[in-house]
């Protein structure tokens, strides 16, 4: 990175209002996230519609922020409440609630919030290093291996989102089809708009998104009550020197892991956290019991799913694929302000590249002392009527979508999309693929037809050029792996 | 019983399937009617047609699949409440352009704490009308998003 660059990104990132909006991000994230049932998927939508005025670097270290500390807050009702605030904070609750009832909340709070910075730090740390490398070397690919690349985003989707290949693959292809709604992008003809001509850009992103992850959120709140038991009130110190030293190998380990699982299209922090807990838990030692308030137990989770948040940003912003459901809306706030993730980004807008990079560090730092000074006041919202939350809730969701555009429509659409996100996930269909397959549809349609062209109607063309081959391999290995994992036998291994 | 509602919940699940199916059966049939592939440069009916085709397929083999089913332990789902709560959705969707941005949201928000079981009463109706007018504020005076004047306002 130049001098030019570096100064350049300081300068987007010292401005004293992306500062303010990081950490009115942090809170407002830590706040949702540490509400159970609610998700950093929600917090991030739900906020996209405040974005609209701002710039486009502010928006992003607001939304940051909520990611972030949506998933370090879905920890403390799991640590305090045995109640995970977000399926990825579902590992804590294995170790983090037994230490809360021999009465070392606090100790499991504060290794907690070490361990997501640590992590956060470690992903963050690659993720500079790896993603300018990564979107340089993207930089060499035509539309071939762009349309591989749209394809093994979704492959990967397909194939961990958990449940049947079917099902996921079903939604995935739903998503295509929307995808294709409004203007061809080669040749301009409208398609499937039915006369409403504000559909000509396609079905709007943003309400697909709030509709999906909001109206629905609010519908299985309604549909399945949280009941939350309270033992503490709990509040956060600075851990100890001694559970420091004690979890620093297994934070490194599970901060590696939660990296390379967050890099993964498709893998969440969900994935990561219990990948992280099982290995701490094959690994531990003699006098470690995992399960009856261990240490590391806390620890290693934490890490991996902070890990996570950076690990899912190395594909977004080095190849424009969202590594996870959060970053799949981002990309809506991106798109919103004008900027195309990307290799392009790290060649075209290096200064905001490399500032979006700097904010997720600053953002696992925040939120540690977010975590040291705001756990006792944010458990007192925690108990708050949660009714008026989801009143709440459903105004912002249906507001956001008019504000895009101020068209009722897109009111309708999140509505639409609503009841179509909750049933889906009431009969066990994935929804990330449907969402995942309306960001990259267009680019899969746009470089496969692209390719066609090029190489005047041959379909060779995709497995002739060595890198487009390659991926579309890989691609078809991870349909492979995920119908394997989806069979009747790996699902009831009982029988 | 037990039975019953197992056969009940496999019908349920075939919902989504057959809905994808419309979807995929209502692109094919529209695909028809675009403009065809000029020489070697592909059209616009080329995606659709193998997207809902390649659907279509999947949505037949989870129709038929053995097994389908939500949880027959599961317990039913509160359908008058989320009903309602579409129905006020929706409400607000009609009603709110008609009678403007702060009194439509206010109602919406009331019915919202009527309809998840909050009583009420002069609590609930100014939580209502101060968050509306919160709201307004941000997003039409600070973000100038221009909201629905409608009747009342």
């Amino acid at each position: 990175m130049n001098f030019t660059l570096f100064s350049g990104s300081l300068a987007l990132l010292a401005d004293p209002m992306v500062v303010l909006l990081l950490v009115v991000g942090i809170v407002a994230g830590t706040v949702v996230g540490a509400l159970p049932g609610l998700s950093a998927t929600l917090a991030v939508a739900l906020l996209i519609p405040f974005t609209f005025d701002l710039s486009i670097m502010p928006a992003l270290a607001m939304l940051i922020g909520v990611y972030c500390g949506a998933v370090y807050g879905g920890s403390i009702p799991a640590i305090l409440f045995r109640t995970p605030g977000t399926p990825a904070s579902a590992a804590t609750v294995f170790d983090g609630y037994p230490l809360t009832l021999k009465g070392q909340s606090q100790r499991a709070l504060s290794v907690a919030a070490m361990s997501a910075m640590i992590g956060g730090v470690i992903g963050t740390v690659l993720l500079i290093l790896l993603a300018p490398q990564i979107a340089s070397f993207a930089l060499r690919f035509g539309p071939p291996e762009y349309f591989a690349l749209a394809v093994f985003g979704l492959s990967m989707i397909i194939s961990v989102s958990g449940g049947s290949i079917l099902k996921s693959g079903s939604v995935a292809l739903l998503g295509l089809l929307i995808a294709t709604v409004g203007m061809d992008p080669i040749s301009g003809f409208p398609r499937f708009l039915f006369g409403n001509a504000s559909l000509m850009e396609g079905i709007p992103f943003i309400p697909v998104l709030i509709g999906l992850f909001a109206l629905a959120e609010v519908f299985r709140a309604v549909s399945r009550p949280v009941a939350i038991e309270q033992t503490t009130t709990g509040g956060t110190a600075w851990p100890s020197a001694s559970d420091t030293k004690l979890c620093l190998w297994t934070n490194v380990r599970s901060g590696l892991m939660g990296t390379a699982v967050g890099a993964t299209p498709g893998a969440g922090s969900d994935i990561a956290a219990f990948m992280a807990y099982s290995i701490a838990r094959q690994r531990a030692k003699k006098g470690e019991h995992f399960g009856e308030g261990e240490i590391k137990g806390v620890a290693a989770p934490e890490s991996a799913k902070s890990a996570c948040v950076s690990g899912a940003m190395m594909p977004l912003l080095s190849l424009g694929i969202p590594g996870d459901s959060v970053t799949a809306v981002m990309v809506g706030a991106f798109i919103l302000h004008g900027v195309q993730p990307g290799p392009l980004l790290f060649a075209q807008n290096g200064s905001l590249a490399y500032a979006i990079l700097a904010a997720v560090a600053v953002s696992h730092v925040l939120v540690f002392l977010a975590a040291i000074f705001g756990t006792r006041y944010l458990v007192r919202i925690v108990s708050c009527d949660r009714r008026f939350l989801l009143a709440s809730i459903v105004v912002l969701s249906l507001l956001g979508a008019f504000a895009l555009r101020c068209n009722m429509m897109d009111v309708w659409i999140a509505i639409i999309f609503g009841v179509v996100g909750f049933t889906l996930e009431k009969f066990s269909y994935p929804v990330a693929p449907l969402l995942l397959a309306l960001i990259l549809g267009p680019m899969a349609e746009e470089n496969f037809r692209r390719s066609l062209i090029l190489s005047e109607g041959s379909y060779a063309a995709f497995f002739t050029h060595p890198l487009s081959a390659t991926i579309l391999g890989l691609a078809v290995l991870s349909l492979l792996y995920g119908a394997w994992r989806s069979r009747p036998a790996a699902q009831n291994p009982a029988g | 019983m037990m039975n019953t509602a197992h056969k009940t919940n496999a019908w349920a699940a075939r919902v989504v399937p057959v809905g994808m199916l419309v979807v995929a059966g209502i692109a094919l049939v529209e695909a028809l009617r675009f403009p065809e592939s000029a020489g070697d440069i592909p059209g616009p009916a080329l995606a659709p047609m193998l997207v809902a085709g390649a659907l279509s397929l999947v949505a037949i083999g989870l129709l038929f699949r053995r097994g389908e089913g939500s949880d027959p332990e599961a317990p039913g789902e509160p359908w008058p409440i989320l009903g309602m709560l579409l129905a006020a959705m929706c409400g607000y969707a009609l009603l709110m352009p008609l009678l403007g941005f702060i009194s439509g949201t206010a109602i919406l928000l009331a019915a919202c704490l009527k309809i998840f079981g909050h009583p009420v009463g002069a609590r609930g109706w100014a939580f209502g009308l101060g968050a509306a007018f919160v709201i307004w504020v941000v997003f039409d005076k600070l973000m100038r998003v221009p909201l629905p004047q409608g009747w009342i306002g």
